[in-house]
């Protein structure tokens, strides 16, 4: 029952991303990137990770993506997708999908295990790593936020 | 298994049956604290106006506008009721518990974060300057009040340890109620919960003095009231879970040898702020927009931050 649920959220999630880049109206796309995520969200439930689909459905659902429709909704939509595609454009990002799908796939093989196990469930399972064993990377993460933010205050302060 | 798929039913039949009522009673308190009558036509005291509104709603001719997006218009009041519906799955009510879930509390708060899509899609698939207005200011909105909500609640879960709302419970009825430690966290869910279910004095989205009716301008018949289904399960949930968090949910004298007892204690604690929602309607007129985004990013985050650190401070000297 779990492995159905797994493979069906799973499969709507992929489906839903591949929308999300091909269809002509943008809103659309915004949505079905939503749905992408809030199926991704159920992917981790069936795997018994129930914290981390909660937070994943909160994070991009509740706020990345309220934020993206909100820039879309203001930007002038009619002009959008009448561009030409250009060649060396898609030619990179090819480039660049190609390599990220198969150092997924590669990751896949070598650590392929059988099965769906539940390993993480809660909030203290992820907490404790992250804050004792991992805690030097976790501050460097967050400094590096700190820096983003402050650089997009910058960038976007009007001139006096 | 049976005794979940029972107590779904139960609360998915609770929220359903318990919103008629609730518009009813909202119109007469309503009513009464402008001292007017309000509903007195349909039934002794107007007590049938419900099923008044029902049957007009029902046969109401449904009507999707010309240049609207159709296939979103379509679907955007059922998310309303859908991810108000999820998160009522969740909340245990009493001994009633659909789903028991570790992380509950957390799945509320993102089937709110969800419901919000409800009142952008419709908005922007209306095809109608009123309409779209009110889907932006929803999105501006809900990035305004997420986060004091968020840190609100991270204060009382920080000091009961747990996101479980049994294992919430059980804690305060150990310690006392949750308002006598963080009466500021109470306070800010209170003012954060109003912004949430789109309610006065933060109805922006409505609007109806400057936006017609808002997101809700080109619906008629069914697809008007989905909305307002969700929108008062909305508030119906948030009301069980404030009294969850701070008011010690279920326990009470009594409750332990009597379940019966805790599940009415829990309603009981539930209407009072689900009254709280109409009387602010009646008192308090709706912030302009730039002072609802002032008051949330500039006064209640930084409230609710600091609030934090109190929390951790009590879970170190109580827990």
């Amino acid at each position: 029952m779990r492995e159905v649920f797994f493979y069906l959220f799973a499969f709507l999630s992929v489906a839903f991303a591949v929308i999300s880049v091909t269809h002509k109206n943008v809103i659309k796309g915004g949505v079905s990137l939503l749905a992408s995520f809030v199926s991704l969200g159920a992917v981790y439930f069936t795997a018994g990770a129930e914290f981390i689909g909660i937070v994943q459905v909160i994070v991009y659902g509740g706020a990345i993506v309220v934020l993206y429709l909100f820039a879309l909704m203001t930007m002038d939509l009619k002009s959008f997708g009448k561009e030409p595609l250009r060649t060396l454009s898609v030619a990179v990002g090819g480039a660049i999908s190609l390599i990220l799908f198969a150092s997924i796939l590669y990751a896949g093989y070598k650590f392929y295990s059988s099965g769906i196990t539940a390993g993480i469930s809660g909030a203290e399972e992820i907490a404790l790593p992250l804050f004792y064993r991992f805690l030097l990377p976790f501050e460097v993460v967050s400094v590096l936020l700190l820096v983003a933010t402050v650089g997009a205050v910058a960038v976007g302060r009007r001139e006096e | 298994m049976i005794n979940n798929l029972l107590s779904m039913a139960f609360i998915v039949g609770l929220m359903l049956v318990a919103v008629p009522p609730i518009t009813y009673l909202e119109r007469k308190v309503l009513g009464h604290m402008q001292q007017r009558p309000g509903p007195m036509v349909v039934g002794f005291h107007g007590l049938l106006q419900p099923l008044a509104d029902a049957i007009k709603l029902i046969f109401k001719e449904d009507i999707i506008p010309k240049g609207a997006d159709k296939l979103l218009f379509m679907f955007a009041p059922s998310f309303s009721i859908f991810a108000a519906l999820l998160a009522a799955s969740v909340v245990p009510i009493g001994f009633i518990q659909a789903v028991p879930m570790k992380s509950a509390l957390l799945f509320v708060m993102a089937m709110s974060a969800i419901s919000i899509y409800a009142l952008i899609l419709a908005g922007y698939s209306s095809n109608d300057k009123y309409s779209f207005l009110a889907g932006m200011r929803a999105a501006a909105q809900v990035l305004g009040y997420e986060l004091p909500m968020g840190f609100a609640l991270m204060a009382a879960v920080i000091l009961y340890g747990s996101f479980d709302f049994n294992e919430i419970v059980k804690w305060q009825s150990q310690h006392g109620w949750g308002i006598l430690y963080q009466p500021i966290a109470f306070l800010l869910f209170l003012f954060v919960m109003a912004a949430e279910v789109g309610r006065p004095p933060f109805d922006l989205p409505e609007g109806e003095s400057e936006l017609v009716g808002g997101f809700h301008t080109e619906y008629s018949g069914m697809r008007f009231a989905a909305f307002f289904f969700g929108e008062y399960i909305n508030i119906i949930v948030l009301s069980l879970v404030v009294s969850l968090l701070f008011l010690g949910g279920w326990s009470g004298p009594l409750a332990d040898k009597y379940p019966v007892l805790g599940v009415l204690y829990h309603l009981g604690k539930a209407a009072f702020f689900i009254f709280l929602t109409f009387w602010l309607r009646a008192t308090f007129p709706r912030y302009r927009f730039d002072q609802m985004l002032s008051i949330m990013w500039k006064i209640l985050l930084p409230i609710s931050i600091l609030n934090l650190f109190v929390a951790a401070a009590e879970a170190l000297l109580v827990g």
